[in-house]
């Protein structure tokens, strides 16, 4: 009696919880189907936004800068932030380590708002055009943070025994590396990576405050279309935008955990 | 005291070549890109506005002034109220929603889990947006709560300060979940009934014995949620309307449609300040607890030995 | 009625029957314990007392008054947890003064009952430690003194040495019975080592399957075990299957035990000829002799199979026919003097009459 009243009142929270989280969603997705031109009523069952949306150059453009700069600030900001966790793991009794964890820490603890912001005033006072580089390098820097800390979890796990065992066992440091650092560390690598990409796909704050006329990204597509454009092809947007991530965040989930199992049968 | 003597033989204070070149890149991108940018802000206020929207070369105390005025002190006062309620709200529901979880059989926690964090999967601004379909004037959510006499036929739920709290606790709950899970699903529950075995009641023992049993899951809770909600921008600015802006909104505003940059560089200096606070409280309060976990190591050596 | 008492009390969870009809009382001031490989249902009785559970059939007295369905924080019954449940962001004191706070008692009268405590448990000095820092057994001392502060007319004891090693597992049994020889309280005391209920118990019930075996105090137990399970679970024994074949007196049978041989055997109950029984009989019970003894014993001739030397004792391995006797010989005089048997030896085994255990022959298995 006693334990059953705790866990249904914390139940109950959790439902109402529940409901709370996919209410909006749903809304969205039938919304995304009504004929009505400013949402609101249901006035029938229409495609129509979704043909509106596929003829709409604009938001093609936006979707193809989305992935240049999701696909570029993935690529570089992995790489930094996997070196960056390597050297975290291996001089972690250094002092001057100590420093660099915490220049990698503090982007995550600061707004949106203030890293767009002072990286805009940056890019000014040094008349840097902004642009698709602007946002890529900005977007490189909010990553690098996520990145190394997600590798440096992995590389925490890592059984450095392994690679004296490798040496035991007569092996070079390039086929170290290759047969057993790289494997074992590409999971982390590779969620490392996920996020930077999904968090790039995400950013609309920083992206609004670094971007230029040409670098309109599909968020920064979104927010002007909500401002300004006919609410109801942002209905067929959202869901297209949510169906891209969705299949790309099962994707990434159902390969780190088929890492997972290989890892244990191996 | 006593950790001064241990810790010099163990910290290598010189750095070695290959550490060197290993640090470089994440040190000189971050320094370039974070760490300059952000004394810069504080700089930059101090700057007057060239006319065509960019700084210029004279230095004045003016910004400072113009953003310490009564305008702007409702707006900050607005801002820290706001994420505190909405600091509070999630730290409500999600510590229910994790004590639940982490009750479950194993096998399924993983789902449960999942089921609360898929909305994240949903771009940002899009769930902004999916509130403001539900909250629309004309939506089902009013017509029907007007229809059942919960809600008065003149008011609205869209562009007000409820709103911003609401899709605030939104898109934070699931940040406050992780971590306070991460905590209970590692606390003994037969605490919990070791403290009924003592007398405590069912709320006593809950709030005795769990909640400082989860306080480290809920502090980074507290961080995760309260910090971006200071810096909010794009949820007062969508579903806020004119009396529910922040400080993020007056940022952007000075820096895109007024083209007023040392302006918004002083009220983001001005945020900076606000946020350190915590951020502060947070590092001094984390210190005394690993200060205290490593003195009971080191007494704990004592007892061995 | 008996100051604590258990009536036909079920529990199951799901199609699980954990406990299947359990009743038993326990005296004012007894150790008593509840024995039993693990998922016999020892753990959930124990919570049930407790209060964390509910029996689905049956009822639960403490003291006259009926607590079957209180809730734990209404009960006069405190528990010892099986890994103590310190609270960790407490001191020492804090969590032994956890029960009088939470009832309310003077702060001034609470720091004198932690004191009292502490120095029935010997550790005066650690007062101000955290439960991180403490050893293994001076937390198991802390959980007594924290149950125990708030004067339970019962205190449960759930496998409370399980954790411990040997050595302080055994330091920690002559501390609890020191201890309840002080408090005086009525202790119900849950484990799997038959050791640790021996040596501390005043009556042990031995469970297996949901069910009681066996009340007895820990003699009765171990020399006359009622069930097969008891006997085997309690100590070594040999198990021979045999059947009546007469009536000698009223206290005596004659037991024909499968190619040994017919035997006198004691037994207290009736048994009717013909009727199959299974015997029981202790390793040490045996005496092993190079040549056939004279006394008035029952014996027949085996070969050594197996000799394992225990120091204090060696056990024999003797093959009678079918039969692998299990045999222990102590050594109470220098082992090296006296010459011993060695593998493939004949010899001669005997075993007293009386010291024939006969089971009851429908016990389950």
């Amino acid at each position: 009696m006693i334990k059953a009243n705790s866990r249904f009142t914390s139940l109950i929270i959790t439902i109402f919880v529940i409901i709370f989280m996919y209410l909006p969603i749903v809304m969205l997705i039938s919304m995304s189907f009504n004929a009505s031109r400013y949402g609101g009523a249901w006035t029938g069952f229409s495609l129509k936004w979704y043909v509106a949306l596929f003829k709409d150059h604009s938001v093609i453009n936006a979707t193809m800068n989305t992935l240049v700069v999701a696909l570029a600030s993935t690529f570089f900001s992995t790489i930094i932030g996997t070196i960056a966790a390597w050297v975290l793991n291996a001089y972690k009794r250094s002092n001057s380590q100590k420093l660099h964890y915490a220049l990698i820490y503090a982007p995550l603890v600061v707004p949106d708002v203030l890293m767009g912001i002072s990286l805009l005033l940056m890019f000014v006072s040094l008349k840097i055009e902004l642009g698709l580089a602007t946002v890529i390098m900005a977007h490189i820097t909010f990553s690098v943070s996520f990145v190394a800390f997600t590798v440096l979890a992995r590389l925490q796990d890592f059984d450095f025994n392994l690679i004296q065992a490798a040496q035991d066992l007569g092996a070079s440091s390039t086929r170290i590396f290759v047969k057993i650092i790289l494997p074992l560390l590409l999971p982390g690598i590779v969620a490392g990576a996920m996020m930077a990409f999904t968090l790039s796909m995400d950013d609309f704050v920083v992206t609004f405050f670094v971007g230029g006329p040409g670098s309109t990204t599909l968020p920064v597509k979104v927010y002007s279309m909500m401002k300004h454009g006919p609410p109801a092809i942002i209905n067929a947007l959202s869901v297209v935008f949510m169906a891209v991530t969705f299949s790309v965040a099962i994707i990434g989930n159902l390969l780190a955990r088929k890492k997972k199992s290989t890892l244990i049968i191996s | 005291m006593n950790n001064k003597k241990y810790s010099k033989p163990l910290l290598k204070s010189k750095l070695s070549l290959p550490e060197l070149l290993l640090s470089m890149p994440s040190t000189l991108w971050l320094v370039l890109f974070f760490l300059i940018p952000s004394f810069l802000v504080f700089a930059i206020a101090f700057k007057t506005a060239d006319p065509s929207g960019g700084i210029d070369d004279t230095w004045t105390l003016q910004t400072i002034k113009n953003v310490l005025r009564t305008e702007y002190v409702s707006v900050i006062w607005r801002t820290i109220w706001v994420s505190v309620v909405v600091t509070i709200i999630c730290l409500m529901l999600s510590i229910p929603v994790a004590y639940w979880i982490s009750r479950q059989n194993p096998k399924y926690r993983y789902w449960y889990l999942l089921a609360v964090i898929v909305p994240l999967w949903t771009n940002f601004l899009i769930r902004i947006f999916a509130w403001r379909i539900l909250l629309n004037p004309e939506g089902i959510l009013r017509k029907s709560l007007i229809a059942i006499g919960l809600l008065p036929d003149d008011v609205f739920l869209l562009n007000n300060i409820g709103a911003v709290i609401i899709v605030s606790v939104y898109t934070s709950l699931p940040f406050a979940i992780l971590p306070i899970y991460a905590a209970a699903e590692k606390f003994n529950y037969s605490l919990l009934e070791a403290a009924q075995d003592l007398g405590a009641s069912r709320f006593k023992a809950f709030y005795s014995v769990f909640i400082p049993g989860i306080k480290r899951g809920i502090f980074t809770a507290i961080l995760v949620v309260l910090i971006p909600a200071m810096g909010a921008y794009a949820i007062p600015d969508l579903v806020g309307g004119v009396n529910g802006e922040m400080l993020g909104n007056k940022i952007a505003i000075r820096a895109s449609a007024y083209r007023n940059l040392p302006e918004a560089a002083a009220l983001a200096a001005l945020l900076s300040i606000i946020i350190t606070i915590p951020i502060i409280l947070a590092l001094v309060k984390q210190r005394g607890l690993t200060k205290s976990t490593l003195g009971n190591k080191n007494s704990a050596r004592g007892v061995s030995k | 009625m008996d100051f604590f008492e258990l009536g036909n009390v079920q529990k199951s969870f799901g199609e699980n029957h954990v406990v299947k009809g359990v009743s038993f009382d326990v005296r004012r001031g007894e150790v008593f314990s509840l024995l039993g490989p693990s998922g016999c249902g020892k753990t959930t009785i124990l919570r049930m007392i407790g209060g964390f559970e509910e029996p689905n059939v049956g009822k639960i007295f403490l003291d006259g008054e009926e607590i079957t369905n209180l809730p734990p924080n209404k009960r006069k019954i405190n528990t010892v947890f099986q890994n103590y449940a310190l609270f960790p962001h407490m001191s020492v004191s804090d969590n032994i003064a956890f029960g009088p706070r939470t009832a309310g008692v003077p702060e001034k009268e609470v720091q004198s009952m932690v004191e009292n405590m502490l120095d029935i448990i010997r550790l005066r000095d650690l007062a101000d430690r955290m439960p991180d820092n403490i050893s293994g057994g001076q937390k198991q001392r802390i959980a007594i003194a924290r149950a125990l502060i708030n004067k339970p007319k019962l205190l449960l004891l759930d496998e409370p040495l399980a954790a411990l090693d040997l050595k302080l597992r055994q330091y920690m049994l002559l501390e609890l019975d020191r201890i309840h020889d002080e408090v005086g309280t009525t202790f119900i005391y849950v484990t799997h080592d038959q050791g640790e209920a021996m040596s501390l118990s005043d009556r042990i019930a031995v469970m297996n399957n949901g069910k009681i075996e066996q009340i007895g105090t820990p003699a009765e137990i171990y020399e006359n075990p009622k069930t097969k399970f008891v006997a085997s679970f309690i100590g070594d024994t040999n198990f021979f299957e045999g059947k009546v074949s007469s009536c000698i007196d009223s206290e005596y049978y004659k037991i024909d035990m499968n190619g040994l041989g017919e035997f006198p055997a004691y037994c207290d109950k009736k048994l009717d000829a013909g009727a199959k029984v299974t015997v029981s009989i202790r390793p040490e019970k045996f005496e092993i002799f190079a040549k056939q003894p004279y006394d008035n014993l029952n014996m027949c001739e085996g070969e050594v199979e197996d000799i394992v030397y225990q120091g204090s004792q060696t056990r024999y391995w003797v093959r009678v026919k079918e039969h692998r006797i299990n045999i222990v010989m102590q050594h109470n005089r220098c082992a090296l003097d006296f010459k011993q048997p060695t593998w493939g030896d004949k010899v001669w085994i005997a075993w007293h009459r009386d010291d024939v255990t006969v089971l009851e022959s429908n016990s389950p298995d």
